[in-house]
């Protein structure tokens, strides 16, 4: 039985034949985009249903996400979140809560209504945002229980006096450098020590798949109706693969999921036998859950911890960067990938971080030359316009973090960069007058799994202070839109599959009430999606 | 480093961290150690890794004795293990071991590595950074690799400079680079191998005995007339050692450049010397890397002779 799915407008998103009123949709996949005339042909002759619920609402394709994990926001959605940025959880809305007076209420609010005896562990805290807290600071809320600050950059516990003999803080600082017990302060390998205890307490045993569970929801509600993580899974493949496939399968999970391996993962978890473990993992695929042949490699640190390798003239303040692989061997990193055909995804932050990058995909390509490798530059936090030259003529695209800039753009300014390299930060314009692809990621749970406002990010190129930083670094509403379709699509070697809407392709759809190519990008955030479609089923939003 | 926990310091136990770049002949130095320590003496070795590619890996012997792996927790997408709960778990099992290595990765500032461990129970035993004579020039030069290199010389209480037979000049360049950065004692050393190595005492001798005095500075051995370029082969698909003698014998016989040649592989190992290839039993123990390691005159053309491999084995 054909279903046609009518209404207001539809945004293909394959200029081909740009808009359209009617989508009919036959096992799952389109079998024609027009209008409920131009399928005349079909409908006189086969049994159809004419679903017109959307008849006053916009159909774009369904969402797409390349660069989520499941298995970080699953340990955080176990936590009470205070955060700088407004936040939509499973069950609850997390305003944005900026100032230190602001963030300490807030704590006592919490700690008020927690249930009795147990460890209060709150994700978000950022001195940026909310200044200084101390061992003595938390303290003053309470004596008796665990208080635990999570950094909104991951780097770091702050704890109170109970916090720290829960995690055993006082005999770790004997063994750890990067544990301060008089400030209460666990970061980095000390932060490592902590999580030994804090981790399975947040996602041990059943708790992993209920917070995996809640997850689903966090999807749906951004109109996404496929995600891809490179790199998934923080350590123990197995038991996170279980929990995933028996929770993330099935009728009831509205969205398609890619698995992309961090060969390092493998090879840490599994030694010698890390390429036949991957090989029986990517026979576990399902309907929903896929592997991507495709492998995932590091460059530099983390941009929002100021870890990206900057090159001349530096950070403001002198710090240097961290090198999360050998810069002069990236290529001996990624070259058996490389052999097998894999699709190579590169994690870069900084400028310098990208010329290992760069440099790498050139030694590879002149020795293995390789057509339509579509390699992938992941978060492309600060770059120039030479690299972004080189990047066209390599074949290298863009996959932009999309809230690097709105939600640490001033802080870059006043803080590391100055404004000049903090406007070029994401430089997605100049990527795009360049001829390179652009998709746009939340690498959730860095950025919220929001699409719409990703693309209204890099369209507005307004940070939360409300400034506009590098103009000329925003993308078009069509880039912006495709950015999250059709781009981030063709970049996971699926637009043949999703990302636009023709026939043939997966029936993936996202219902709007409101017409983001009418509307100015700044409302795109605000504009309520009422459902998704996947494979021609509807999933209403609540 | 600062002592803080005289009185029982004998019954510390030592811990020594080896740091220094990929490829530079710390996995060597750590198969050395394991292999020569003094009888009887139980070394654990953790390993900081970052999943990197080994380099050396067809030039080593199989690595031996209690090894603990460990993640790089510095990144957005892994949080890791911990290297102090890992340090401490050991030192306080029932059967503590004698000595501690730490081989720090390559991208790690050693001395950063050497802060952990509880003082009262681990006795800090220096900083020895392997150095490779035939590039860390190079290295210290490079915009990208440079402060690195500069800030991982610079932590040594020994260094070692490694593979000076492989470099054009002997290592001269290398050593007069690294006498002019540092001002710990520099050992030189060919390719770590496994003849010979009085640095083997040295290394496990332990801060006291890393007084300058103390140290004859080696004479780098005789320059070979040639520079010499090393470069991996590491096909993605399995490949019998028969197949890969072959392809490499036609390899060799059209680009004279190529000297030496060495891969341990599931059915044998495959040897290029002297313009033969041979293939020998692999010896229990020698962990198959299926790959190839070759070694040849600079400008070369590397590329070709791994390409050749590829279509000649496929
Ligand atoms: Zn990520």
């Amino acid at each position: 039985m054909i279903t046609v799915f009518t209404a207001r407008r539809v945004h293909t998103m394959d200029l081909s034949l740009p808009e359209a009123t009617a989508v009919a949709v036959l096992d799952g996949r389109i079998i024609e985009v027009g209008s409920l005339d131009s399928l005349q042909p079909w409908l006189s002759r086969h049994d159809h249903v004419v679903d017109d619920g959307f008849a006053d609402a916009v159909i774009l394709p369904g969402l797409i996400d390349p660069h989520v994990h499941p298995g970080l926001i699953a340990l955080l959605l176990a936590c009470e979140w205070v955060t700088p940025e407004a936040w939509d959880l499973p069950g609850r809305h997390v305003p944005a809560t900026v100032g230190r007076e602001a963030f300490v209420a807030r704590l006592y609010e919490l700690e008020a209504f927690h249930p009795a005896g147990e460890p209060l562990v709150v994700y978000g805290w950022h001195a940026q945002f909310h200044g200084e807290l101390f061992r003595d600071d938390l303290d003053a809320i309470s004596t008796d229980r665990p208080i635990v600050l999570w950094q909104r950059s991951f780097h770091e516990l702050r704890c109170n006096t109970p916090a720290l003999a829960w995690l055993e803080a006082e005999e770790g600082a004997e063994w750890d450098p990067h544990i301060d017990l008089e400030a209460g302060r666990m970061w980095e390998s000390g932060m490592g020590f902590g999580l030994r205890i804090l981790n399975p307490h947040l996602i041990g045993g059943e708790h992993l798949g209920q917070r995996l569970e809640e997850m689903i929801r966090m999807v749906h509600g951004g109109g996404v109706t496929t995600i891809g993580d490179p790199g998934y899974a923080m350590a123990d493949l197995d038991h996170y693969l279980d929990a995933l496939l028996s929770v993330h399968e099935g009728a009831n999970v509205p969205f398609r999921q890619y698995l992309i391996p961090a060969i390092f993962r493998y090879r840490l978890e599994f030694g010698a036998d890390h390429a036949e473990k991957l090989a029986q993992h990517e026979a576990l695929a399902t309907d929903r859950i896929r592997f991507l042949h495709a492998a995932k490699f590091f460059a530099d640190g983390a941009f929002i911890a100021q870890l990206m390798q900057v090159g001349p003239p530096g950070y403001i303040d002198g710090h240097e960067g961290a090198w999360m692989a050998n810069p002069d061997r990236i290529a001996d990193h990624i070259r058996p990938s490389w052999e097998q055909g894999r699709r190579i995804d590169i994690h870069v932050n900084g400028d310098m971080g990208l010329d290992a990058a760069l440099d790498a995909i050139d030694m590879l390509l002149h020795e293995i030359p390789r057509f339509d490798h579509r390699t992938v530059i992941h978060h492309f936090g600060l770059s120039t316009q030479a690299q972004s030259r080189r990047m066209a003529a390599l074949g290298v695209s863009v996959q932009a973090n999309g809230y690097f800039l709105n939600l640490f753009g001033d802080a870059f300014v006043d803080r590391w960069l100055g404004a000049e390299r903090a406007s070029q930060i994401t430089r997605v314009g100049s990527a795009r007058r360049n001829g390179i692809s652009v998709a746009l990621h939340s690498d959730l749970p860095m950025g919220p799994l929001l699409p719409m406002k990703a693309a209204s990010n890099m369209s507005t190129r307004l940070t939360l202070s409300g400034e506009i930083l590098g103009l000329e670094e925003r993308l078009s509403p069509y880039d912006a839109i495709a950015a999250v379709t059709i781009e981030a699509a063709w970049q996971l070697r699926l637009d043949h599959e999703i990302g636009s809407l023709a026939a043939g392709k997966q029936a993936d759809l996202v219902v709007l009430d409101g017409d983001p190519f009418e509307l100015d990008p700044t409302a795109w955030p605000d504009i309520p999606i009422r459902a998704t479609v996947l494979g021609g089923e509807v999933y209403p939003c609540d | 480093m600062t002592e803080t926990c005289p009185p029982e310091a004998s019954q510390r136990i030592p811990m020594l961290v080896l740091g220094g770049w990929l490829g530079s002949g710390k996995t060597t130095l750590v198969n050395r150690l394991l292999a020569e320590a003094p009888g009887g003496e139980r070394i654990v070795v953790f390993v900081n890794d970052i999943g990197e590619v080994d380099i050396d890996a067809g030039l080593i012997a199989a690595r031996s004795g209690d090894t603990v792996e460990l993640t790089n927790g510095c990144a957005c997408c892994s949080i890791g293990d911990s290297l102090g709960a890992a340090l401490r778990d050991q030192v306080l099992s029932p059967d503590p071991p004698d000595r501690i290595v730490i081989e720090a990765s390559g991208v790690a500032e050693p001395d950063r590595v050497a802060a952990y461990g509880d003082r009262r129970r681990i006795r800090p035993d220096g900083i020895v950074v392997c150095v490779d004579a035939t590039d860390v020039v190079r290295c210290a030069g490079n915009r990208l690799t440079g402060r690195l290199v500069h800030r991982q010389v610079a932590a040594a209480d020994l260094l070692i400079l490694t593979k000076c037979d492989l470099a054009d000049d002997g290592g001269a360049a290398a050593l007069a680079w690294c006498q002019g950065e540092t001002e710990a004692p520099v050992v030189t050393s060919p390719v770590l191998r496994s003849e010979g190595g009085s640095w083997v005492d040295l290394v496990l001798g332990g801060m006291e005995r890393l007084d300058a005095a103390e140290i004859s500075h080696h004479e780098p051995p005789e320059p070979l007339d040639f520079p010499l370029d090393a470069t991996l082969w590491s096909p993605s698909y399995p490949v019998a050692a028969e197949a890969v003698a072959a392809a490499l014998a036609e390899v060799a016989s059209s680009e004279p450049a190529l000297l030496r040649a060495k891969g341990v592989f599931a059915d044998g190992v495959v040897h290029l010397a002297a313009g033969r290839v041979t293939v020998d039993p692999r010896p229990d123990g020698a962990d198959p890397t299926g790959q190839l390691v070759l070694i040849a005159d600079f400008g070369w053309d590397r590329r070709r002779a791994c390409f050749d491999l590829g279509r000649l084995t496929r």
